[in-house]
């Protein structure tokens, strides 16, 4: 069994790192957005509906393609792979309908990365759709969850891990929600999973509820973003507290557990919008 | 409100949403706006949000879709506009999409086989054609194979010039531009500001003249230019049609000072004040920045904690002019 | 003259029409309900020159799987464990959207990061068990799916026939001598590998909102969305694979995991037979 616990850099096991997101940084990109989720960064850059190379034109719709490059080592299969599941989560909502035989080209850019860098690269892809303004049918938003086992052998449940939260884990979850469902029916929108290690189902459900309850806050945090009056100069308007939903109904009375704090503050995260 | 209602409008509603969250629509600009707290707002919509719960009447603009429970849904970021049935959203951030007739500013990149490419700020490059400009001698006539091979006289790469959208885009897009009258041609001596084209409403006149001195054209494109006051010369404007680069070349550039950069300072630290408040540029707004600024130095005018300030009055004149507008209320939001 | 349409016409010009008149009726056009895998038929031992090889059957869609054995120095980090490379291809051969072997290349690597991700990240093999001398020499498996034929769901074939490969993979006995070289013990035994578990999956996909268990290509073309979820023989979570796709609800993911959790059983069984009817 186990609590909310405190980690290393005294963060709540189910607390988010800070948010921070720039758009427009690049000229000649249609739609760009800077990313950072504490201190993993991303640059994610779309250029499109534009010109489609014969080989992948489609008769019907928009090509969706995905590039996904690291800061460093050659981009081998795991690159590949994220560039798969990018694609397929984006892919669906973009309303490639509207523009046959075109391309609309997305390139990601790990800046640095310090953990759930799936999650925020897709968050940026997100937020650079929607400043190219390509059109989209919902906005979804990603967030990623580790089990970690202590000395005891019990399992707690972390939230947005860092690197080293990571490499630790013996097990990582990868979510993605539709946000409008989430948000009308607190349940269900789940877009896209990715899951490694050995997980309990209890363990994976904890998960699952953890992670919807946290994209909420990056969905929120997407929409104001673009709602918001761009303003030239980066500064911290506001503490932004969410509330936090209880996560009590995950509970199957087996080894996994996550206490009820009513009793405790109701924030979720803090966290620092700054406007682009 | 005016009761401009016909039967096909019944479902639109009279209803407030959410306690001070109704939705009207400003008739004049067909821009939807939010009363939230008693203030105006315009309305920015995200993809995905709700537009019209019940959309089997209203016509999908761009920038909207209709889903499977037929309510209308946003796709793109932008503003709210409907004109009688048909809903779309513009979008607030995407590159200038460009409408025949615009007045724009554009700098050239490159010239190749008898037309000039312009930057005007959108997805592609503007193509001016060599037959589009008035050549120096203000007489129309077939242009030459020397006229091809002269066309940096006219204008050159890296030069800025004002134009005016031709006529709708070439097969792959771009627009085309030309410069058949005085008032366009090769721009010189004055500061350049870029701000978003969505900023720009489109107005009767484009090339505006403050009393202090200070001339700015204000590009459709999100592109403006400043620069002091000529003295209109009725003569000298029929004989030379426009200004090109060979002209430039022949001319001594007038040395601005004192109080005039003073002047056109200010008016470009205006520009960029309102552009990071996101609120629409014409000369009232401008002039309404600079009235409030009037106490201070031009290089505090762009201090993001003066910004919101000096552009109060010119907020206030927005809001003052959506609320006199023809409103009507409509259904909509959540 | 009245032009009629015949089954196979519709079929290919408006599939998702076709698909539809299935559907309600809880029937799909090959006979199954809607939540019945396709017949598995697991054959293993058939390439003689692998150490270890498998065939796979799912319908049509069939993966051949072959394990040579070679011996190399271990990695630094790990002086004591032995390696294995897992390389997965979609030749051209298998399906006509594949035209060329750069078509496939971003599906090869998608199946590669799945499969080894189970393989390694969830323990299924011991990799100390390669060990032949400690820091000098270890075999590293060299893992060759092929995909054969794509019907849909090259996943649960391609795993399948990994695992079944791995379980009947004959090691030779070795022994290293002083010049450090490796060589066969003439008369000696056969090393085999203990699997820690057997992850056993399953894939669905979401045609029309309706729930299909084991896809066909054309119903995987036809879908709003596609997932795996794999299971092991000891009921833990190996892996959720949903990469994107329209939104599912809990209950759906519920359901899912629940049928492939009471497959898991069956199939391993089917592995074991495998086995045993190779001797």
């Amino acid at each position: 069994m186990s609590t909310l616990v405190k980690r290393q850099k005294g963060r709540l096991s189910n607390q988010l790192r800070s948010i921070e997101a720039q758009l427009g940084l690049l000229n000649k990109a249609d739609g760009s957005a800077k990313y950072k989720q504490g201190d993993s960064s991303v640059l994610a850059a779309v250029y499109g509906p534009s010109e489609v190379l014969p080989k992948d034109e489609k008769g019907d719709r928009a090509s969706v393609q995905v590039v996904f490059k690291r800061r460093d080592g050659k981009p081998g299969r795991r690159e590949k792979q994220n560039e798969n599941i990018i694609r397929n989560a984006l892919e669906p909502i973009i309303m490639t309908h509207l523009y046959p035989r075109t391309a609309i080209m997305i390139i990601v850019q790990v800046l640095v990365d310090d953990g759930s860098i799936l999650s925020v690269a897709l968050n940026a892809c997100v937020l650079a759709l929607m400043d190219a303004g390509v059109p989209i049918s919902t906005v979804i938003s990603s967030i990623s969850c580790s089990i970690v086992v202590d000395e005891n052998g019990s399992q707690t449940l972390l939230t947005d891990p860092d690197l080293s939260e990571e490499r630790t884990s013996i097990g990582e979850t990868y979510f993605v929600f539709d946000g409008h469902v989430v948000a009308k029916t607190g349940e269900g929108g789940l877009v896209s999973s990715v899951t490694s290690g050995l997980l309990t189902d209890s363990a994976y459900t904890s998960c699952l509820t953890a992670s919807r309850s946290g994209s909420k806050s990056v969905y929120t945090f997407i929409r104001e973003t673009l709602k918001r009056k761009p303003t030239t100069v980066m500064a911290p308007i506001e503490n932004i507290i969410f509330e936090r939903d209880e996560a009590s109904s995950a509970t199957n009375g087996s080894d996994f557990k996550m206490e009820d704090e009513k009793e405790e503050s109701k924030t979720f995260s803090n966290v620092f919008m700054k406007p682009i | 409100m005016s009761g401009y209602k016909d039967d096909s409008d019944e479902e639109m509603n009279v209803n407030q949403i959410e306690k001070d969250n109704e939705v009207l629509l400003d008739r004049k600009s067909h821009v939807q706006m939010t009363k939230t707290n008693g203030r105006l707002q315009v309305q920015i919509v995200t993809p995905g949000e709700l537009i019209v719960k019940n959309a089997s009447n209203a016509l999908c603009g761009h920038g909207t879709f209709r889903d499977d429970q037929d309510q209308l849904l946003s796709s793109v970021c932008g503003i709210v506009e409907r004109v009688n049935k048909l809903i779309s959203v513009r979008p607030l951030r995407a590159r200038y999409p460009g409408e025949v007739g615009d007045v724009v500013v554009g700098r050239i990149t490159e010239i190749t086989g008898k037309r000039w490419k312009v930057d005007i700020q959108a997805r592609q490059d503007a193509v001016m054609l060599l037959s589009s400009v008035n050549l120096p001698g203000g007489v129309q006539r077939r242009k030459t194979n020397e006229d091809q091979l002269n066309m940096r006289s006219v204008f050159a790469e890296n030069d800025l010039i004002v134009a005016e959208v031709h006529s709708r885009p070439n097969r792959d897009g771009s627009l085309q531009l030309q410069t058949r009258s005085s008032r366009y041609g090769k721009l010189e001596n004055g500061v350049f500001v870029r701000v978003y084209a969505a900023l720009v409403k489109r107005c009767t006149q484009h090339f505006h003249t403050f009393d202090f001195g200070v001339q700015v054209i204000l590009g459709n494109n999100g592109y403006i230019w400043i620069t002091k006051k000529t003295p209109v010369d009725e003569n000298k404007q029929k004989s030379m049609p426009f200004y090109t680069s060979a002209d430039a070349d022949k001319n001594e550039a007038e040395v601005i000072e004192g109080k005039d950069r003073e002047n056109i300072c200010r008016v470009r630290n205006a520009i960029l004040a309102l552009q990071s408040q996101f609120l629409p540029i014409y000369p009232a707004t401008i002039l309404d920045v600079i009235e409030m600024s009037k106490g201070m130095e031009s290089k505090e005018m762009t201090l993001p904690d003066i910004t919101p300030l000096i552009t109060k009055n010119a907020t206030a004149r927005i809001q003052k002019k959506m609320e006199e507008e023809d409103m009507e209320v409509v259904e909509g939001g959540y | 003259m009245k032009l009629e349409a015949s089954a196979d016409v519709i079929r290919k010009l408006h599939p998702l029409e076709f698909y539809k008149r299935f559907l309600p009726e809880g029937i799909r056009p090959d006979g199954r309900n809607l939540n019945k895998p396709r017949v598995t038929v697991i054959s293993a031992g058939s390439l003689t020159t692998a150490e270890g090889s498998a065939l796979v059957k799912l319908g049509s869609t069939s993966a051949i799987c072959g394990i040579k054995a070679e011996v190399t120095i271990p990695a630094d980090t790990e002086p004591q464990c032995g390696k294995l490379v897992l390389s997965v291809e979609l030749p051209p051969l298998c399906s006509p959207n594949i035209q060329r072997w750069t078509d496939s290349v971003e599906q090869n690597s998608s199946l590669e990061v799945q499969i080894e991700d189970i393989l390694l990240k969830t323990n299924v093999l011991n990799l100390e068990a390669l060990c032949i001398k400690d820091s000098s020499a270890v075999w590293v498996l060299y893992v060759d799916v092929y995909i054969l034929e794509h019907d849909g769901n090259c996943f649960d074939a391609a795993l399948l026939s990994v695992l079944t490969a791995l379980t009947n993979v004959k090691l030779p006995e070795v022994e290293v001598n002083e010049e450090q070289i490796v060589s066969i013990v003439e008369g000696g035994s056969t090393q085999s590998l203990e699997l820690n578990h057997y992850p056993i999956p399953l894939s669905f996909c979401i045609l029309d909102d309706k729930l299909l268990v084991d896809p066909t290509s054309e119903e995987e073309e036809l879908s709003s969305t596609c997932f795996t979820i794999v299971y092991n023989n000891r009921g833990e979570l190996c892996s959720l694979y949903k990469p994107g796709g329209k939104h599912i609800n809990d209950d759906i993911l519920e359901e899912c995991k629940q049928t492939t959790l009471n497959r898991t059983e069956h199939i391993v069984k089917l592995m074991k037979q495998a086995n045993e009817a190779k001797k």
